[in-house]
């Protein structure tokens, strides 16, 4: 068995910080990551760097800081941690199908999030993706995702892909946001203490409108169609709860759909140390209870970045920072007077973020319309293909818990273990049931968390 | 510089440092598989190895990700085929 001080979860901008900050405090600490490099989602770092852009410089800062410590921190790319196991032993499979009990004295979960997609008429047809997945495929290798783009959803997030997709060529026709345009307009009174971020939109914006590409706010995407690949998107303007008005749908021929309306925090390791968690959808979700050192409800864990609410990759940066301290004065690494210094100084920096990330955050507030698209033969869970009408029949005919819809109609039962399905099953099974999203739950987890081989749980003597 | 692999049988080259989903893309293929239940395409879902949309058979390791995996030179990559599939 291996032994680290510290375990760390992720290696984004959360992950990397806290190595940095419990390092520099002397402690040795393991970084485990499944992406190629550290960086995230949001800092990754080009494979083939001759076709990819030039990485973001915070992420590049930050694997040169990594770098230099490199005394104190291992570094596990493409390796899993798939379950937690006796309180703070992470289970961590390699790419070379070698699986290790990783104990620490202390663990940081920093696993980031994914993105929110509703399921809608065609969600399934190749060419229809998220956001974040065509970024990785121009930021690492410079491969456009289409010929003819468009991104629907809501946030900036669109905003700063659609630049990255025009930069390496690619033509984007529209961005359609779902909320209303005085909603933005309204975002440099909130915006005021982070000039630099508000600028960074505004650039976007600029971009936006010299390619020539449309932004239109209040619609969103009703359904896409094709055969064997997208190849039209139906889109419609909405109002403030987001319901379509289906007679005013535009069909515009695309072969690929950008769509995201947010990020759910990736919570299944705090939950599987059962970390108590709580509901808290401004953020993204389920996410753990943190007191202010960022420590979960389970003494040695502690929670920082996407993961434990979606903030964003600046917050995150600084929460890493403070759990990687925080860490290190549970281990008795740091006195308690640099301690509360410290954390006193990122909170200050945190504070400064806050206004504009909970403005933005309530403009991109999920609208029940969106949850109106669904048509009987969509299907919600697209693991094991289970439609709308399915799902529906198993709730109203009882199954109103995850473990009992997931037996009833198989939604959830797939290798995504009801990640993208759940934001919104969850949502129907409350209304069924007239309660709310809090009292239904999240997914209840179980190892492994991602697709492992058999053979990468066998003792070595068994190999061959 | 090329690597060659072999995809469903043919061989075909993508630049070095490509994930597997990347290749595809790059030579124009975006369908990685068909569907155990209802034999529908899929392709690139989510690109962080969450939605596991992208499961192929990489080599003799059934459902991996396309999305987490880079081309190695040789390499066989096999997608499946809807509900006769056993790369599922």
């Amino acid at each position: 068995m291996n032994h680290s001080s510290i375990v760390i979860i992720g290696g984004g901008p959360a992950g990397m910080s806290a190595a940095i900050a419990a390092a520099k405090q002397g402690l040795s600490c393991t970084i485990v990551d499944e992406g190629f490099a550290l960086g995230g989602q949001i800092y990754r770092k080009p494979t083939n760097p001759e076709r990819a852009p030039i990485p973001h410089p915070r992420g590049e800062q930050l694997r040169t800081e990594i770098a230099k410590l490199t005394q104190y921190i291992e570094i596990r790319n493409g390796h899993s941690a798939w379950g937690i196991f006796d309180g703070l032993r992470v289970a961590v499979t390699s790419p070379d199908e070698h699986t290790e009990l990783l104990q620490s004295q202390a663990l940081i979960l920093a696993p980031g999030a994914h993105e929110l997609v509703p399921p809608f008429p065609g969600w399934t047809l190749p060419g229809v993706m998220t956001p974040g997945a065509a970024q990785s495929l121009i930021k690492t290798m410079g491969v456009a995702p289409g010929k003819r783009v468009m991104l629907a959803g809501t946030g900036p997030f669109l905003l700063a892909v659609a630049c990255q997709l025009i930069d390496a060529g690619v033509h984007v026709v529209s961005v359609l946001e779902a909320s209303s345009r005085p909603a933005w307009l309204r975002l440099p009174l909130h915006g005021f203490r982070t000039p630099e971020i508000l600028v960074e939109g505004f650039l976007y914006l600029n971009k936006l409108h010299q390619s020539g590409v449309p932004v239109r706010y209040g619609r969103i995407v009703v359904s896409a169609q094709g055969e064997s690949e997208l190849n039209a998107v139906q889109h419609a303007p909405v109002n403030a709860e987001w319901f379509p008005d289906n007679n005013c749908i535009e069909t515009e021929r695309v072969d690929t759909l950008l769509v995201g309306y947010g990020f759910v925090p990736r919570n299944q390791l705090a939950q599987m140390a059962e970390c108590k968690l709580e509901f808290c959808p401004e953020v993204g979700g389920w996410i753990p209870i943190r007191d202010r050192n960022l420590s979960t409800s389970v003494a040695g864990i502690f929670a920082a970045g996407d993961g434990a609410g979606v903030t964003g990759s600046l917050a995150a940066a600084h929460e890493g920072k403070l759990a990687g301290i925080s860490a290190a004065f549970f281990l008795g690494a740091v006195d308690e007077a640099t301690f509360t210094a410290a954390r006193d100084s990122i909170e200050q920096k945190l504070s400064r973020l806050m206004p504009l990330r909970r403005a933005l955050d309530k403009i991109s507030t999920l609208q029940p319309g969106l949850m109106s698209l669904v048509r009987d033969d969509t299907l919600v869970c697209r693991c094991e293909e289970v439609t709308w009408g399915e799902a529906r029949e198993a709730v109203c005919a009882g199954s109103t818990t995850y473990r009992s819809l997931k037996i009833t109609s198989r939604a959830g039962m797939g290798a995504c273990q009801g990640r993208f399905c759940w934001p919104f099953l969850s949502r129907l099974v409350a209304a069924e049931e007239k309660c709310s999203v809090t009292d239904i739950g999240p997914p209840s987890v179980r190892p492994p968390l991602g697709p492992i081989t058999l053979g990468s749980l066998a003792p070595e003597s068994l190999k061959n | 510089m090329e690597i060659e692999f072999i995809l469903d049988g043919q061989v075909v080259h993508c630049p070095e440092g490509f994930t597997v989903i990347g290749a595809l893309f790059h030579l124009g293929r975006r369908v990685v598989r068909m569907t155990s239940g209802t034999a529908a395409p899929r392709s690139l879902f989510c690109g962080m190895g969450v939605c596991c949309d992208c499961l192929m058979q990489i080599n003799e390791r059934t459902s991996a990700r396309a999305c987490m995996t880079l081309v190695q030179p040789g390499m066989r990559v096999v997608s499946a085929r809807g509900a006769t599939a056993t790369a599922y």
